[in-house]
């Protein structure tokens, strides 16, 4: 068999060899065939070295017929030849693309922060969890150890299962109090009556001698004595006087109470711990903890002030003065129980709201049940208490109007939610996914980018794959060391450059006001990045490449419109491709991690300005301030009674 | 005269079928048939043969079996009974066509 036919057979057979049976049999055809023709032009007289020469060149273009047997054959192809087409087609698409996240997973990075997160505060959202340990182990992030199910306050979506888990660890740790506790708390935050209720005795059961359960337990009872607007009670009707009544029972047992205690600072060591090695977020935990935790209990303590007054008065009317004097006597018991609950802020304002109320309640009612400067003097005595709240108050409210013109000008990405709503700290917000949906931020503007740039460098590789399958053969065009630097100067650097200007020059808006606020000028500079950069390239390194082929062609070709062969600029364009992602990737993670910093600095003063070190000091002189007010107001009371 | 490649390539189909309708050919008797009943007019490139005849077979317009011819293996193709169908219609579409052709040509003459 002569080499030359053999060479033939081979190429014209070689788009087959995914299936080697197909292969041989189409070979075997096309073989003979050759042989046959050679055979007969050597009978017809030509020389063997002829008839091979001749037989080839009426064959045809091997390479072509290759082609078309496949097609034509294509069906025929057993199903692993035909996945082994389609890899070889797909290879390079895939490779390139396993290359992209290995070298450059920046954007997975992005994604670890935010499943890791995610799962940190939506802690039941099991789907997020592979994604978070899978990507974490490239990110370096890692779930806070422990039980951290008991210290974060769920979605809000899955509200119920939250409050479900928080049991079973109490059930778990039935001689943990912070558990319990914590477990109360966020049933109280949900404000589901049953659900709190049965929470509420549960610890009553396990805590008995914690007064918190008690004026808890009393003022749920409270809220369902009276009809509706159970928020201003003195203008309520009564719908159940035996609710009163029980209300009033459980309140009294509440003032027996040996202590009173919310675990507030224990809550808020332990959501810290969640946060180890990174302070920044810690702290900030802690201050959100310690402030945010007893609010939901606000409601229901001032609801038990407002009893607290609200039970003698209806004794006055009932005609019993006598209960109602040794019921007004004891007005000190609660406020005092409170202020010994912890060294915290929050507790300082309840305090001095019940003693408001006291002020302004007592005088009256004393004086109903006919000792009326017994109700003044202390009333004047639980004035001089509360001084010490006016000059810090005072302080307190010019640094919040400080807080919120710093909030418009340096709040970053949240001062709109800061600022619009009015309100200084939603908890949400100085967690951790706060600096996190910086990185999203700028993770889905590289995302979006890298999924255009990798659709056109994966085209190209597809129709590279497609173009191989089928026998072509594509050229690699070489550049000159100038086209190159031209390539690179206003093909990458130049567009990039000017569109980095064109975002710190901001011409349309102001940065300050955050993306959320500016979510128009946001998605045009998003579309600029993922849309124009590529673009531009492509068409600069088609003019480029047109250029340098036409100084290779000879100079009578250059008359005519050049057209390139498609295989030629795709194996030219791929690996400058890949230089672009690279190059221009690397540039912007850069960016938008100096982006990144920026903003979270700014974030960081914000934040520190707002919870200055020095409101720890005033906590602990107001605390004793008032302590020793109150302490003087009942000693007043107890001398006399 | 010589038809170039390009031009058979058109009716490659309905030649193919109407020799196949005549007997059970392999590949190069048909090229051979084709070549003594036109002179060797139609200079087509005989590989280009082979994808046409796997198309038709993929279709089911003829079939194949392996027979030895001597020592040598030969790939036999006969048409079906789909195929004669196939053959009329592609056969008329071809004379249809060539007629259109002749007019068109001839009046431009």
């Amino acid at each position: 068999m002569d080499d030359r036919i053999e060479e033939v057979v081979k190429r014209s057979s070689e788009p087959l060899k995914d299936d080697w049976a197909l292969e041989q049999e189409v070979a075997q055809e096309l073989r003979t065939h050759l042989e046959d023709k050679c055979a007969e032009l050597e009978g017809e007289g030509n020389s063997p070295e002829e008839s091979v020469e001749k037989a080839i060149g009426e064959f045809g273009d091997p390479d072509e017929i290759g082609r078309e047997l496949l097609g034509a054959n294509f069906r025929r192809i057993k199903l692993r030849g035909k996945l082994k087409v389609v890899l070889r087609i797909c290879g390079l698409p895939l490779l390139l693309a396993a290359v992209w996240a290995a070298v450059d997973f920046s954007v997975l990075a992005g994604a670890a922060r935010y499943c890791s997160v995610s799962t940190v505060n939506h802690e039941f959202s099991v789907k997020c969890d592979w994604a978070a340990r899978f990507f974490g182990r490239f990110a370096g992030f890692r779930k806070p150890a422990g039980e951290p199910l008991l210290w974060n306050g769920g979605d809000g979506l899955n509200a119920r299962k939250a409050d479900e888990m928080r049991l079973e660890l109490v059930n778990r740790h039935p001689d943990d109090p912070v558990c319990l506790a914590n477990y109360v708390a966020e049933v109280m935050v949900r404000d589901k009556r049953p659900d709190s209720v049965k929470a509420v005795k549960l610890a009553i059961g396990r805590e008995p001698d914690n007064a918190l359960y008690h004026h808890l337990l009393s003022a749920l009872i409270i809220e369902e004595a009276f009809e509706a607007d159970r928020t201003v009670m003195e203008e309520c009707e009564i719908k159940d006087r035996a609710k009163l009544d029980a209300a009033k029972a459980e309140y009294l047992l509440g003032l027996k109470c040996p202590y009173y205690r919310l675990y507030i600072p224990e809550r808020g060591q332990r959501a810290r711990s969640q946060y180890a090695g990174n302070a920044f977020h810690a702290r900030m935990q802690q201050k959100v903890e310690a402030l945010m935790l007893p609010i939901p209990a606000l409601p229901r303590q001032r609801s038990v002030a407002r009893a607290a007054i609200y039970y003698p008065e209806l004794l006055i009317k009932d005609g019993r003065p006598e209960e109602a004097e040794a019921l007004l006597d004891q007005w000190y018991v609660y406020p005092a129980q409170l202020l010994g609950s912890g060294d915290l802020l929050i507790s300082m304002l309840i305090v001095d709201t019940i003693l408001e109320l006291n002020q302004k309640k007592l005088p009256e009612l004393y004086a109903r049940v006919g000792k009326p400067e017994k109700g003044t003097r202390i009333a004047a005595k639980i004035a001089e208490a509360r001084a010490s709240m006016a000059a810090w108050k005072a302080q307190r409210k010019e640094a919040d109007d400080r807080a919120q013109e710093e909030a418009e000008r340096y709040g970053g990405i949240f001062s709109f939610y800061l600022v619009g709503l009015g309100i200084s700290l939603p908890a949400e917000y100085l967690r951790s996914d706060r600096i996190m949906t910086y990185c999203i931020l700028d993770s889905l503007v590289l995302l979006c980018f890298t999924v255009l740039v990798l659709c056109v460098v994966g085209f190209q590789a597809l129709c590279w794959g497609i173009g191989r399958a089928c026998g072509e053969k594509g050229h690699f065009l070489w550049l000159t060391k100038r086209e190159y630097g031209k390539l690179l100067l206003y093909g990458m650097l130049l567009p990039a450059g000017l569109y980095w200007l064109w975002l710190h020059a901001d011409l349309l808006s102001g940065r300050g006001v955050g993306y959320q606020a500016n979510l128009a000028m946001f998605c045009i500079q998003s579309f600029v990045l993922v849309v124009g950069l590529p673009v531009w390239f492509r068409f600069y390194l088609g003019h480029i490449l047109l250029r340098r082929y036409r100084a290779l062609v000879p100079s009578g070709e250059g008359t005519r419109r050049i057209c390139l062969p498609f295989l030629t600029y795709v194996t030219t364009a791929i690996p400058l491709w890949i230089v672009f992602l690279l190059v221009v990737g690397g540039v912007l993670r850069f960016a938008a991690n100096r982006e990144l910093q920026y903003n979270v600095g700014r974030d960081r003063s914000f934040f520190a300005g707002l919870f200055s070190p020095a409101e720890d000091h005033v906590v602990q002189a107001l605390r004793t301030d008032l302590a020793i007010g109150l302490d003087k107001a009942a000693e007043l009371t107890r001398e006399l009674k | 005269m010589a038809v170039n490649s390009d031009l058979m390539r058109g009716v490659a189909e309905p030649v193919i079928l109407k020799l196949l309708a005549e007997r059970t050919m392999y590949g190069y008797e048909i090229i051979r048939l084709e070549n003594e009943r036109t002179n060797g007019a139609f200079e087509w490139k005989e590989g280009t043969l082979y994808p046409c005849l796997h198309r038709l077979e993929e279709q089911g317009l003829i079939e194949s079996s392996w027979q030895l011819a001597g020592a040598k293996p030969r790939k036999y193709y006969s048409i079906t009974r789909k195929g004669i169908a196939a053959m009329e219609e592609k056969v008329r579409e071809a004379k249809e066509f060539i007629g259109a052709l002749h007019l068109l040509l001839g009046a431009a003459n």
